[in-house]
Protein backbone atom coordinates (compact mmCIF):
# COMPACT_ATOMS: atom_id res chain seq x y z
CA UNK A 1 0.00 0.00 0.00
CA UNK A 2 2.63 2.25 1.04
CA UNK A 3 4.50 1.62 -2.44
CA UNK A 4 1.82 2.23 -4.04
CA UNK A 5 0.97 5.29 -2.54
CA UNK A 6 4.75 6.59 -3.05
CA UNK A 7 4.37 5.12 -6.96
CA UNK A 8 1.32 7.86 -7.11
CA UNK A 9 2.99 10.09 -5.76
CA UNK A 10 6.00 10.01 -7.97
CA UNK A 11 3.68 9.41 -11.14
CA UNK A 12 2.13 12.93 -10.35
CA UNK A 13 5.29 14.87 -9.56
CA UNK A 14 6.43 13.97 -12.93
CA UNK A 15 3.02 14.10 -14.88
CA UNK A 16 3.05 16.96 -16.89
CA UNK A 17 -0.44 19.32 -16.68
CA UNK A 18 -2.90 18.23 -18.64
CA UNK A 19 -3.34 21.12 -21.94
CA UNK A 20 -6.35 22.85 -21.85
CA UNK A 21 -8.18 24.11 -19.08
CA UNK A 22 -8.58 21.84 -16.45
CA UNK A 23 -11.08 22.64 -13.42
CA UNK A 24 -10.45 21.92 -9.26
CA UNK A 25 -12.38 22.70 -6.22
CA UNK A 26 -10.93 24.52 -3.29
CA UNK A 27 -11.46 26.20 0.10
CA UNK A 28 -9.47 30.10 1.07
CA UNK A 29 -9.34 31.57 4.57
CA UNK A 30 -7.61 35.11 5.15
CA UNK A 31 -7.34 37.27 8.10
CA UNK A 32 -6.19 40.53 7.50
CA UNK A 33 -5.11 43.15 10.01
CA UNK A 34 -4.08 46.51 9.66
CA UNK A 35 -3.96 49.95 11.24
CA UNK A 36 -0.97 52.75 12.18
CA UNK A 37 1.01 53.13 14.44
CA UNK A 38 0.23 56.58 16.81
CA UNK A 39 -0.54 53.98 19.73
CA UNK A 40 2.70 53.45 20.28
CA UNK A 41 4.16 56.89 19.36
CA UNK A 42 1.78 60.20 17.91
CA UNK A 43 4.09 60.75 15.47
CA UNK A 44 3.79 57.20 13.93
CA UNK A 45 0.42 58.21 13.22
CA UNK A 46 0.84 57.91 9.04
CA UNK A 47 3.17 54.89 9.48
CA UNK A 48 1.26 51.67 9.27
CA UNK A 49 1.61 47.86 9.75
CA UNK A 50 0.03 44.94 7.64
CA UNK A 51 -0.47 41.77 9.16
CA UNK A 52 -1.87 38.70 7.06
CA UNK A 53 -1.92 34.98 6.82
CA UNK A 54 -3.72 32.59 4.61
CA UNK A 55 -4.84 28.80 4.33
CA UNK A 56 -5.83 27.39 1.30
CA UNK A 57 -7.32 23.94 0.66
CA UNK A 58 -7.97 21.99 -2.29
CA UNK A 59 -8.91 18.80 -3.79
CA UNK A 60 -6.38 17.20 -5.30
CA UNK A 61 -6.04 14.39 -2.35
CA UNK A 62 -8.49 11.86 -3.67
CA UNK A 63 -8.47 10.52 0.35
CA UNK A 64 -9.30 13.78 1.39
CA UNK A 65 -12.51 16.02 1.11
CA UNK A 66 -10.26 19.49 1.36
CA UNK A 67 -6.42 18.90 1.93
CA UNK A 68 -4.54 21.98 2.89
CA UNK A 69 -1.62 22.80 0.36
CA UNK A 70 -0.46 26.53 1.16
CA UNK A 71 -0.24 28.97 3.59
CA UNK A 72 0.41 32.46 3.54
CA UNK A 73 2.23 34.74 5.92
CA UNK A 74 2.85 38.25 4.74
CA UNK A 75 3.58 41.51 6.79
CA UNK A 76 4.10 44.87 5.13
CA UNK A 77 4.80 48.62 6.34
CA UNK A 78 3.55 51.20 4.86
CA UNK A 79 3.52 55.28 4.66
CA UNK A 80 0.14 56.96 4.65
CA UNK A 81 1.01 59.49 1.83
CA UNK A 82 -2.82 61.05 1.90
CA UNK A 83 -5.69 60.10 3.38
CA UNK A 84 -6.44 57.59 0.82
CA UNK A 85 -2.66 56.68 -0.71
CA UNK A 86 -0.43 54.21 1.12
CA UNK A 87 2.64 53.15 -0.36
CA UNK A 88 4.32 49.65 1.39
CA UNK A 89 7.28 47.23 1.34
CA UNK A 90 6.51 44.03 2.35
CA UNK A 91 7.53 40.58 2.45
CA UNK A 92 5.19 36.90 1.82
CA UNK A 93 6.47 33.72 2.79
CA UNK A 94 3.86 31.28 1.12
CA UNK A 95 4.87 27.48 1.97
CA UNK A 96 3.16 24.84 -0.47
CA UNK A 97 2.77 21.24 -0.82
CA UNK A 98 0.75 20.19 -3.51
CA UNK A 99 -0.77 16.87 -3.08
CA UNK A 100 1.93 14.55 -4.65
CA UNK A 101 4.74 16.85 -5.01
CA UNK A 102 7.61 18.25 -2.92
CA UNK A 103 7.18 21.22 -0.14
CA UNK A 104 8.31 24.41 -1.25
CA UNK A 105 9.00 27.54 0.40
CA UNK A 106 8.46 30.73 -1.68
CA UNK A 107 9.57 34.10 -0.47
CA UNK A 108 8.43 37.63 -2.34
CA UNK A 109 9.51 40.96 -1.56
CA UNK A 110 7.65 43.79 -2.59
CA UNK A 111 6.57 47.37 -3.18
CA UNK A 112 3.42 48.18 -3.45
CA UNK A 113 0.20 50.98 -3.41
CA UNK A 114 -3.13 51.62 -2.43
CA UNK A 115 -5.79 53.91 -3.34
CA UNK A 116 -8.83 54.15 -1.67
CA UNK A 117 -11.77 56.12 -3.02
CA UNK A 118 -15.21 56.64 -1.85
CA UNK A 119 -17.52 56.82 -4.75
CA UNK A 120 -21.57 57.23 -4.41
CA UNK A 121 -21.51 53.51 -5.41
CA UNK A 122 -19.29 52.26 -2.72
CA UNK A 123 -15.50 52.02 -2.00
CA UNK A 124 -13.18 51.77 -4.33
CA UNK A 125 -9.69 49.98 -3.71
CA UNK A 126 -6.67 50.20 -6.28
CA UNK A 127 -3.68 47.73 -5.52
CA UNK A 128 -0.67 47.69 -7.17
CA UNK A 129 1.82 44.97 -5.84
CA UNK A 130 5.10 44.45 -7.70
CA UNK A 131 6.54 41.32 -6.48
CA UNK A 132 9.72 39.59 -6.46
CA UNK A 133 9.64 36.12 -6.17
CA UNK A 134 11.66 33.83 -4.88
CA UNK A 135 11.63 30.45 -5.10
CA UNK A 136 14.76 28.10 -6.20
CA UNK A 137 17.73 29.95 -6.59
CA UNK A 138 18.68 33.15 -6.96
CA UNK A 139 16.65 34.50 -9.94
CA UNK A 140 13.81 35.96 -8.84
CA UNK A 141 10.35 36.04 -10.76
CA UNK A 142 9.07 39.47 -11.75
CA UNK A 143 5.32 39.59 -10.98
CA UNK A 144 3.32 42.63 -10.75
CA UNK A 145 -0.25 42.24 -9.81
CA UNK A 146 -3.02 44.70 -10.01
CA UNK A 147 -6.30 44.44 -7.57
CA UNK A 148 -9.39 46.49 -8.22
CA UNK A 149 -12.00 45.76 -5.51
CA UNK A 150 -15.74 47.61 -5.29
CA UNK A 151 -17.68 47.47 -1.91
CA UNK A 152 -20.95 48.54 -2.44
CA UNK A 153 -23.36 48.81 1.08
CA UNK A 154 -27.20 47.71 0.38
CA UNK A 155 -29.51 50.64 1.14
CA UNK A 156 -31.75 48.20 2.95
CA UNK A 157 -29.01 46.21 5.36
CA UNK A 158 -26.15 48.80 5.43
CA UNK A 159 -24.13 46.17 7.62
CA UNK A 160 -24.45 44.19 4.38
CA UNK A 161 -22.69 44.66 1.41
CA UNK A 162 -21.57 43.33 -2.56
CA UNK A 163 -18.04 42.97 -2.60
CA UNK A 164 -16.46 42.53 -6.74
CA UNK A 165 -13.00 42.36 -6.99
CA UNK A 166 -10.96 41.20 -9.49
CA UNK A 167 -6.39 40.70 -9.14
CA UNK A 168 -4.52 40.41 -12.59
CA UNK A 169 -1.01 38.93 -12.25
CA UNK A 170 1.32 38.88 -15.23
CA UNK A 171 4.51 37.38 -15.09
CA UNK A 172 7.70 39.97 -16.33
CA UNK A 173 10.11 37.48 -16.74
CA UNK A 174 10.76 33.51 -17.41
CA UNK A 175 11.16 31.61 -14.37
CA UNK A 176 11.43 27.84 -15.28
CA UNK A 177 12.53 26.22 -11.53
CA UNK A 178 8.89 26.74 -10.33
CA UNK A 179 8.05 23.53 -9.17
CA UNK A 180 4.35 23.59 -10.23
CA UNK A 181 4.52 25.89 -13.34
CA UNK A 182 3.43 28.81 -13.96
CA UNK A 183 6.35 30.65 -14.16
CA UNK A 184 6.00 31.71 -18.00
CA UNK A 185 6.41 35.87 -18.96
CA UNK A 186 3.28 37.11 -19.79
CA UNK A 187 -0.43 35.97 -18.35
CA UNK A 188 0.07 34.20 -14.58
CA UNK A 189 -3.35 33.52 -13.39
CA UNK A 190 -6.35 36.24 -12.37
CA UNK A 191 -8.28 35.72 -9.19
CA UNK A 192 -12.11 36.94 -9.79
CA UNK A 193 -13.87 37.34 -6.50
CA UNK A 194 -18.10 37.85 -6.02
CA UNK A 195 -19.66 37.92 -2.82
CA UNK A 196 -21.42 39.45 0.48
CA UNK A 197 -19.41 41.36 3.07
CA UNK A 198 -20.68 41.76 7.01
CA UNK A 199 -19.94 44.80 8.87
CA UNK A 200 -19.76 43.70 12.73
CA UNK A 201 -18.51 47.10 13.62
CA UNK A 202 -16.01 49.52 12.06
CA UNK A 203 -13.22 47.75 12.86
CA UNK A 204 -14.32 43.87 11.83
CA UNK A 205 -15.63 42.89 8.78
CA UNK A 206 -16.24 39.47 6.83
CA UNK A 207 -16.16 38.59 3.17
CA UNK A 208 -17.68 35.27 2.08
CA UNK A 209 -18.22 34.58 -1.50
CA UNK A 210 -16.76 32.92 -4.61
CA UNK A 211 -13.48 33.03 -5.96
CA UNK A 212 -12.69 31.89 -9.71
CA UNK A 213 -8.81 31.54 -9.90
CA UNK A 214 -7.45 30.83 -13.28
CA UNK A 215 -3.84 29.94 -13.42
CA UNK A 216 -1.23 29.27 -16.34
CA UNK A 217 0.65 26.08 -15.56
CA UNK A 218 2.21 26.11 -18.95
CA UNK A 219 5.53 25.01 -19.31
CA UNK A 220 8.83 26.40 -21.66
CA UNK A 221 8.93 22.17 -22.39
CA UNK A 222 5.53 21.53 -22.88
CA UNK A 223 4.11 22.17 -26.84
CA UNK A 224 0.42 22.79 -25.33
CA UNK A 225 -0.90 25.72 -22.96
CA UNK A 226 -2.25 24.66 -19.85
CA UNK A 227 -4.66 25.95 -17.37
CA UNK A 228 -6.56 25.75 -14.03
CA UNK A 229 -9.49 27.23 -13.19
CA UNK A 230 -9.91 26.60 -9.09
CA UNK A 231 -13.37 27.34 -8.02
CA UNK A 232 -13.06 28.35 -4.28
CA UNK A 233 -15.36 29.50 -1.68
CA UNK A 234 -13.34 32.30 0.04
CA UNK A 235 -13.70 33.45 3.69
CA UNK A 236 -11.82 36.98 4.48
CA UNK A 237 -12.02 38.48 7.43
CA UNK A 238 -10.57 42.00 8.18
CA UNK A 239 -9.77 43.98 11.28
CA UNK A 240 -7.95 47.49 11.80
CA UNK A 241 -7.08 49.00 14.72
CA UNK B 1 3.31 44.08 -26.51
CA UNK B 2 3.87 40.11 -27.85
CA UNK B 3 7.25 41.25 -27.68
CA UNK B 4 7.32 42.64 -24.31
CA UNK B 5 5.64 39.18 -23.30
CA UNK B 6 7.90 36.57 -24.91
CA UNK B 7 11.18 38.61 -24.19
CA UNK B 8 13.37 38.61 -21.02
CA UNK B 9 12.96 41.70 -19.06
CA UNK B 10 15.73 44.06 -19.76
CA UNK B 11 17.12 45.61 -16.15
CA UNK B 12 15.85 48.93 -17.70
CA UNK B 13 11.81 47.36 -17.65
CA UNK B 14 12.19 46.19 -14.22
CA UNK B 15 13.38 49.29 -12.44
CA UNK B 16 10.75 51.43 -14.19
CA UNK B 17 8.07 48.89 -13.30
CA UNK B 18 8.86 48.46 -9.70
CA UNK B 19 9.07 52.28 -9.57
CA UNK B 20 5.93 52.49 -11.14
CA UNK B 21 4.16 52.84 -7.60
CA UNK B 22 6.65 55.47 -6.78
CA UNK B 23 5.75 57.39 -9.89
CA UNK B 24 1.70 57.20 -9.33
CA UNK B 25 2.21 58.44 -5.77
CA UNK B 26 4.44 61.41 -6.46
CA UNK B 27 1.56 62.22 -9.36
CA UNK B 28 -1.31 61.53 -7.16
CA UNK B 29 0.69 63.60 -4.12
CA UNK B 30 1.51 66.31 -6.75
CA UNK B 31 -2.09 66.73 -7.01
CA UNK B 32 -2.94 66.26 -3.56
CA UNK B 33 -4.50 69.01 -1.50
CA UNK B 34 -7.09 69.51 1.74
CA UNK B 35 -10.03 69.55 -0.67
CA UNK B 36 -9.08 66.60 -3.07
CA UNK B 37 -8.28 64.46 -0.20
CA UNK B 38 -11.29 64.68 2.37
CA UNK B 39 -12.92 61.39 2.37
CA UNK B 40 -16.04 62.64 2.72
CA UNK B 41 -18.06 63.15 -0.48
CA UNK B 42 -20.08 66.20 0.19
CA UNK B 43 -20.67 65.93 3.60
CA UNK B 44 -24.30 65.00 2.93
CA UNK B 45 -25.98 64.57 6.01
CA UNK B 46 -29.67 64.02 4.44
CA UNK B 47 -29.33 59.72 4.98
CA UNK B 48 -27.71 60.18 8.87
CA UNK B 49 -29.82 63.00 9.65
CA UNK B 50 -32.74 61.11 8.60
CA UNK B 51 -31.85 57.33 10.42
CA UNK B 52 -31.32 59.84 14.24
CA UNK B 53 -34.85 61.58 13.27
CA UNK B 54 -36.62 58.49 12.77
CA UNK B 55 -34.74 56.74 15.82
CA UNK B 56 -35.48 59.98 17.68
CA UNK B 57 -39.26 60.18 16.86
CA UNK B 58 -39.34 56.74 18.05
CA UNK B 59 -36.99 56.74 21.47
CA UNK B 60 -38.62 60.09 22.39
CA UNK B 61 -42.14 59.17 21.31
CA UNK B 62 -42.47 62.62 19.29
CA UNK B 63 -43.18 63.53 15.76
CA UNK B 64 -42.48 67.04 15.71
CA UNK B 65 -38.59 66.76 16.26
CA UNK B 66 -35.24 69.16 15.69
CA UNK B 67 -32.17 67.79 14.26
CA UNK B 68 -28.70 68.81 15.04
CA UNK B 69 -25.41 67.79 13.61
CA UNK B 70 -22.66 67.99 17.08
CA UNK B 71 -19.61 66.63 14.74
CA UNK B 72 -18.82 64.92 11.72
CA UNK B 73 -15.62 63.08 11.18
CA UNK B 74 -13.88 60.26 9.03
CA UNK B 75 -12.76 56.88 10.66
CA UNK B 76 -10.56 54.74 9.87
CA UNK B 77 -12.12 51.55 10.00
CA UNK B 78 -11.02 47.32 8.42
CA UNK B 79 -8.70 47.01 5.62
CA UNK B 80 -9.87 47.21 2.23
CA UNK B 81 -13.43 48.26 3.28
CA UNK B 82 -16.16 50.95 3.24
CA UNK B 83 -14.78 54.77 4.23
CA UNK B 84 -16.61 55.42 7.37
CA UNK B 85 -18.54 58.68 7.75
CA UNK B 86 -19.42 59.18 11.54
CA UNK B 87 -21.86 61.46 12.60
CA UNK B 88 -23.10 62.82 16.11
CA UNK B 89 -26.10 64.10 16.10
CA UNK B 90 -28.84 65.17 18.41
CA UNK B 91 -32.48 65.03 18.27
CA UNK B 92 -34.63 67.25 20.74
CA UNK B 93 -38.40 67.72 20.63
CA UNK B 94 -41.32 67.86 23.48
CA UNK B 95 -38.94 68.61 25.83
CA UNK B 96 -36.59 65.60 25.54
CA UNK B 97 -33.77 65.61 23.86
CA UNK B 98 -31.02 62.13 22.63
CA UNK B 99 -27.90 62.09 20.91
CA UNK B 100 -27.21 59.67 18.69
CA UNK B 101 -23.59 58.30 16.52
CA UNK B 102 -24.52 57.26 13.27
CA UNK B 103 -22.17 55.74 10.78
CA UNK B 104 -22.34 55.80 7.09
CA UNK B 105 -20.50 54.72 4.65
CA UNK B 106 -21.27 55.82 0.48
CA UNK B 107 -23.57 58.58 2.19
CA UNK B 108 -26.64 56.16 1.23
CA UNK B 109 -25.95 53.62 3.92
CA UNK B 110 -25.97 54.31 7.26
CA UNK B 111 -26.86 52.57 10.86
CA UNK B 112 -26.88 52.97 14.20
CA UNK B 113 -23.88 50.98 15.57
CA UNK B 114 -24.88 49.11 19.06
Amino acid sequence: MGLLFFALAFSLKAAPPAPGINQSAGFWTQAVGEGNLSSLDESLSTVRLWIESQGRFNNANPMENMNFYQGMIRTALGYAVTDRLTLWAGYTYLPTENYGQGYVGEQDAWPGMRYIFPTRLGTITLREMVEMRFVRGDAPGIRPRTLIKLLHPFEFEPRMGLVVWDEFFFNLNNVTNFPSGGGLSGFNQNRAFAGISWVFNENTRLEFGYMNLMANRSRPELHYSSYNSMNTVSASVFMGW
Amino acid sequence: MITLMLTPPSILRIVLLACLPCFLSACAAVQHDATLDKRFLSHDLSAAESLAQKTGQNDLGCTNVKTEELSAKNVEGAPMGPVWANYMIRISGCGKEKTYKIQCQAEYACYLPK
